[in-house]
């Protein structure tokens, strides 16, 4: 596989607040029935429809875990493709839910370069990279926010 | 298996949640790569995990924060909502082995008509070390609610301050005067405060503050008229007991008397300087000094502070840019020390018609600035555009001043007839780091090189040094 050219800092400063994507994600009942299983959460809320439905849900909801996974907030994977970055750690994030996300959404998924800073560290510089995504229900309502930094190395 | 209903209730500060015990298989690891889209192979090929130092392949770090948040779902029950997560990781932890999430109840509040409690959460692996680090914010009913969680509704139009009381400094003209009005249209009492005097600050005969007081009470609230001095400590003390006296207690407080003393740096007298400070910058401390206790002691408030675009570098008048600027870093210190008790501290920027920034001599300043190069063309243009009256965005401040906006805190915004914007936080954008007890202190050569090298790299100079002009 050829070696991808890497932005430099440079280039990545010339590129904040610009890059961004966005994508439509089908939540079906399988990806929350899997997401759930794979996390080993029986809690019915997100595995049985009927129950949910009692509780005044369309159909089983996604639990909170399911707003951190990368098809809904990791703009450093959607964004690769546009933005050669290199290597690169999950350095943090953080979610603001607003509303629930029930099997049959259709969201509208942001994706955003925000920001990028570098410090100097004992093996050479390290660079830090801010992202923020937005999602968006078929309704239009916004149903959750993250903010998310990723350190290159 | 349906999980029991917490009530906010029975949860208090330093309670611990009850431990979640995980021993995740490479099973759950590849039905989590492709149900949740992350398919790096360090979490599915141990050739690419050894070759990166691992002993094997390791869990997704964002399926750990699935897991502290599965440690709170299972704790709330059905009808708590988790409304904010973060998570971050510090060390790799292994399929097969036991990660145990554990939290502890830092924080309960009410918010915007929620019943919320904030957590701290934490992963363990088998050698009880913390691999992962996270919090959550979490609304939850209340036992004397119906069964579904309360969610808060907007109040209708002009009640929306219905049976709030607010202390407005300035209020007597131009944009508190808005401000005044724009409280009392949604139904707060109000103590206008007004001094009566002119842009610089020498006394007036009118009392402005009266006719706005008396404007007030004929939107149906109740309102008074204060002529105290915002920079007299004794006086704020005041103006903050007449709002408690005569309304019972005050839920908002706006800071915005001000006056101006125009002056190059080489021209400035002391007196420019103190007078400008004083009733800017002490001014907002003296009121907020006196506020603060009783919202703190009541958990609720809403301080807001009128600042400057000068702030940002304002040329011409660096007296009233230092005390603008000076509100702007006292704001974000208060929102931080207020803000757990339900009190929040936010700032506005406006851009407005009003005496202060009218009239020839303004305009011939704009003009002058941009001849010396000071200001460029294009904000003087939108200066000048945005010259309609305060008004058109004092609802701003009203919207600020609601129960609706208790979740903004210690943010700028800019307010204009034509814009609504956010100010950027200060915050450090690149560093150069050593170690100073290796390298001792920063040479000269040293500071001189990172700032060229590292730091100034896209740099342009605000005010370049220029030959002197011809003398007439």
């Amino acid at each position: 596989m050829p070696e991808e050219k890497v932005l430099t800092f440079e280039e990545l400063q010339a590129l904040a607040g610009k890059v961004q994507v966005t994508e439509t994600l089908e939540v079906e009942k399988s990806i929350i029935r899997n997401f759930a299983q794979a996390i080993g959460d029986s809690n019915p809320l997100w595995n049985d429809e009927k129950y949910a439905q009692s509780k005044g849900y369309r159909s089983i909801i996604a639990p909170p875990g399911f707003y951190e996974s990368a098809i809904m907030s990791s703009a450093f994977t959607r964004l690769r493709p546009r933005m050669p970055i290199g290597r690169g750690v999950d350095a943090g994030g953080e979610w603001e839910i607003y509303k629930p996300i029930e099997a049959g959404d259709v969201l509208t998924n942001t994706f955003k370069f925000v920001s990028v800073r570098q410090e100097e560290g004992k093996k050479g510089p390290k660079t830090f990279l801010q992202f923020e995504t937005e999602h968006v229900n078929q309704r239009g309502e916004l149903v959750a926010r993250s903010r998310s930094q990723i350190m290159k190395f | 298996m349906a999980k029991t209903q917490l009530y906010w209730e029975d949860v208090k500060e330093g309670d611990e949640i009850p431990a979640l015990k995980k021993k995740l298989t490479k099973k759950n690891l590849v039905i989590y790569a492709v149900s949740a889209g992350d398919l790096y192979e360090l979490h599915y090929d141990k050739d690419t995990a050894t070759a990166q130092g691992f002993k094997d392949v390791i869990v997704h770090g964002r399926l750990k924060g699935a897991l502290l948040a599965q440690a709170v779902t299972d704790w709330i029950g059905d009808e708590g909502k988790v409304k904010k997560l973060t998570c971050n990781n510090r060390g790799a932890d292994y399929p097969g082995d036991e990660f145990t999430v554990k939290g502890k109840v830092t924080r309960k509040f009410e918010e915007g008509g929620e019943r919320l409690v904030a957590l701290d959460l934490w992963g363990e692996n088998p050698a009880g070390e913390k691999t992962t680090f996270g919090t959550a914010v979490v609304s939850l009913p209340s036992k004397g609610s119906s069964s579904q969680v309360t969610v808060k509704e907007s109040k209708p139009v002009g009640k929306r301050l219905a049976g709030r009381n607010a202390v407005v400094t300035g209020g007597g003209r131009g944009i508190g005067r808005a401000v005044c009005l724009a409280l009392a249209q949604e139904g707060a009492n109000v103590v206008v405060c007004d001094l009566g005097v002119t842009v610089a600050g020498a006394k007036e005969q009118s009392s402005p503050a009266d006719q706005v007081a008396e404007e007030c009470r004929k939107l149906g609230v109740k309102a008074i008229a204060n002529h105290g001095d915002v920079s007299n400590f004794k006086d704020a003390e005041a103006m903050i007991k007449a709002c408690v006296d005569n309304f019972g207690r005050i839920d908002i407080l706006c800071n915005i008397a001000g006056i101006d003393r125009p002056k190059m740096i080489w021209n400035m007298s002391e007196e420019d300087w103190d007078q400008v400070i004083a009733v800017h910058l002490k001014g907002t401390f003296n009121l907020t000094r006196h506020a603060a206790p009783l919202m703190r002691e009541q958990r609720y408030g809403r301080i807001i502070n009128c600042v400057s675009e000068a702030y940002q570098g304002g040329v011409s008048h660096i007296n009233y840019a230092a005390a603008k600027g000076g509100i702007a870093s006292f704001s974000y210190g208060t929102a931080r020390e207020l803000g757990k008790y339900g009190v929040t501290c936010n700032v506005f920027v406006p851009r407005a018609a009003t005496r202060m920034v009218q009239g020839e001599e303004v305009m011939k300043m704009i003009q002058k600035r941009v001849e010396a190069g000071l200001m460029s063309k294009e904000k003087a243009e939108e200066m000048k555009m945005d010259t309609m009256p305060p008004e058109y965005f004092a609802n701003f401040i009203a919207f600020l001043a609601s129960e609706e906006a208790g979740w903004i805190n210690g943010q700028v915004f800019l307010t204009t007839p034509g814009a609504l914007g956010l100010f950027s936080q200060p915050e450090i954008i690149l560093q150069v780091r050593h170690d100073p007890n290796k390298e001792g202190a920063w040479t000269f050569e040293q500071c001189a090189q990172i700032t060229k090298e590292k730091l100034l790299t896209k740099y342009k100079n605000p005010a370049p040094p220029e030959a002197p002009k011809d003398k007439k």
